[in-house]
C-alpha cells in the first residue's frame, strides 16, 4: 500500500488543476441537498481528482466543498482538503459553529484513517460562493473563471489603507 | 459519588440546545463523526402543535454520505432501507426521522445517533473497498478448493521481463495454466499484454481471467482480452462454482 509523506499531500493540493469533465453550470437539487461534482486532472496528467459542492436545502450555512484525491492503488481515494460551513459543533469547536476546514494528514492516512481528521477554522469565508472561490485557489483550479463564472472577482482584495496619524501629531499643513 | 450517579450527571452536562430555525432545535451532543464532525440531529416540534417531536437530521446524513458514496444501485438502496427499517428510522425525501414523545425522547436519540451512524458507514461499500476483497477472496478460494492443482503466486513465466507478472500459476496436467485476476480496467490490460507477450515468445501455457465483475470493463478492454486470453471466468462466483471442475477437465488431457 502507498504511503505518503506531508510535502506530497501538500504538492496534491497545490498543483494546478484542470476540470476535465463537463458538468452543469448550477447545483442540483437531490432530496435535501443541491450538489455538484466535478472531475479534475493534474496539468501534468499524473493525477486525478474530483470535487464535489453540497449545500442543505434547509439550512444554507450547512455546506461542504471537498477535494478528493483518486490514487489507482490503495490506500484508494480519500479526501484531501473539505471547506464546511456553520453545520454545528466539531472536536475543535464542540459548543459553537464556526466555518471550518478539514484536512488529512499523511500520519493519519498511513496509519489507515481515510477521513480528514485535522480541523482549523480559517476565518477566510462566510458563505458558500466565498468557500468556492477561496476553494478554488487552496487546490488550485487552473480554468475555475470557466466553470465558475465570477468566482476571480471573489478574489479581488483592497489595497491596504495608509496608516492613521497618532492622534498627538500635528495634522499636516494643506 | 457513586458511578450512576456520576454517568447521569456527565451525560447531563454535556447536552446542550440551540435554536437553529423557528421550531427547529439543534443538538449539540459529544457525538462526533471519524472526521470530526458532530453529528446534525435536531428536534422538530410539531407544527400541529401537539407535544410529539420529531428526532430529523434534515437531510444532512444522506449529504454527507455523498462525499464518497451516492445510493445509486438497487442493491445499495436495498441495504439502505434494511438499515432504515433494522433502526426504525423513516426517511422523507432524503430526510431521517424518528417520531417520539418527551417521555421517550433520550431512548430515540440514542437509537436514532446509532441509525446515522450505520447509514454513514455504507460509504465502506465502495468499489474500491470491495474491490481490495476481490483478491483476498481468490486467493482463499484457490488456497482451500484448488490445492490440488499445484497452484502458485505471482509467478514470472519470463525470468528477465518482472512486469509480466501472473497472479497465479496451476499445473493440472504439466502444462502452467496463468490465472489473471481482473479487477478493474489496468488489470484487464496488464493480463492482455502478458497473453501477448508469452504468446509471442511461443511459451506453452493456458491463459485463464478471472474478473471481478466482467460488466464493468469497458468494451474495448473487454474485447482485447477475450482475444488474447484461452478462458475467462466473468465474476468470482462463477469461477468458484466452475474452477474444480474445468481443473479436472484439464486433468485428463
Amino acid at each position: 500500500m502507498k504511503t505518503f509523506t506531508e510535502q506530497e499531500l501538500t504538492d496534491l493540493l497545490a498543483c494546478p488543476k484542470v476540470v476535465v469533465e463537463p458538468h452543469r453550470r448550477e447545483l442540483r437539487v437531490d432530496g435535501k441537498m443541491k450538489r455538484n461534482d466535478l472531475t479534475l486532472k493534474s496539468l501534468d496528467g499524473k493525477h486525478s481528482f474530483r470535487i464535489f459542492l453540497r449545500q442543505s436545502e434547509d439550512f444554507h450555512e450547512n455546506f461542504s466543498i471537498g477535494l478528493v484525491y483518486q490514487p489507482n492503488e490503495e490506500p484508494g481515494s480519500f479526501q484531501l482538503l473539505r471547506c464546511n460551513g456553520r453545520h454545528g459543533g466539531e472536536r475543535v469547536h464542540p459548543h459553537h459553529a464556526v466555518f471550518h476546514v478539514h484536512r488529512c494528514s499523511a500520519a493519519d492516512l498511513n496509519a489507515g484513517y481515510l477521513e480528514p481528521r485535522n480541523i482549523e477554522a480559517p476565518g477566510s469565508y462566510a458563505s458558500f460562493l466565498e468557500a468556492q472561490a477561496l476553494f478554488c485557489r487552496m487546490v488550485n483550479v487552473t480554468n475555475a473563471d470557466h466553470h465558475f463564472p465570477g468566482i476571480s472577482q471573489m478574489w479581488l482584495a483592497f489595497s491596504p489603507a495608509p496608516p492613521r496619524p497618532a492622534p498627538s501629531q500635528p495634522n499636516p499643513t494643506p | 459519588m457513586i458511578p450512576v450517579e456520576l454517568l447521569r450527571e456527565q451525560f447531563g452536562a454535556h447536552v446542550t440546545l440551540r435554536e437553529k430555525r423557528p421550531g427547529v432545535t439543534q443538538l449539540i451532543v459529544p457525538l462526533f463523526h471519524e472526521d470530526g464532525d458532530m453529528m446534525d440531529i435536531f428536534l422538530d416540534a410539531d407544527p400541529g402543535g401537539s407535544a410529539k417531536v420529531r428526532v430529523c437530521d434534515h437531510g444532512l446524513t444522506r449529504m454527507r454520505l455523498s462525499y464518497t458514496f451516492d445510493i445509486d444501485t438497487p442493491n445499495k438502496e436495498r441495504i439502505y432501507q434494511r438499515i432504515l427499517t433494522e433502526n426504525r428510522v423513516a426517511d422523507a425525501d432524503g430526510e431521517l426521522f424518528i417520531e417520539t414523545t418527551p417521555d421517550e425522547l433520550y431512548l430515540t436519540l440514542l437509537q436514532f445517533s446509532q441509525a446515522v451512524s450505520k447509514v454513514c458507514n455504507m460509504r465502506y461499500f465502495r468499489r474500491e473497498v470491495l474491490a481490495s476483497l476481490f483478491d483476498e477472496l481468490l486467493a482463499e478460494f484457490i488456497e482451500s478448493e484448488l490445492s490440488r492443482f499445484h497452484p502458485q503466486r505471482s509467478v514470472l513465466p519470463i525470468a528477465d521481463r518482472d512486469e509480466l507478472e501472473v497472479d497465479w500459476e496451476f499445473r493440472p496436467n504439466g502444462v502452467p495454466f496463468h490465472l489473471f485476476a481482473v479487477r478493474d480496467a489496468n488489470r484487464a490490460r496488464l493480463a492482455t499484454i502478458s497473453c501477448l507477450e508469452f504468446q509471442r515468445h511461443r511459451l506453452k501455457f493456458k491463459s485463464l481471467a478471472v474478473h471481478e465483475d466482467m460488466d464493468k470493463l469497458a468494451r474495448k478492454d473487454r474485447n482485447r482480452l477475450t482475444n488474447a486470453c484461452d478462458k475467462q471466468f466473468t465474476s468470482l462466483k462463477e469461477f468458484q462454482e466452475n474452477a474444480v471442475r474445468y481443473f479436472e477437465r484439464e486433468l485428463v488431457h
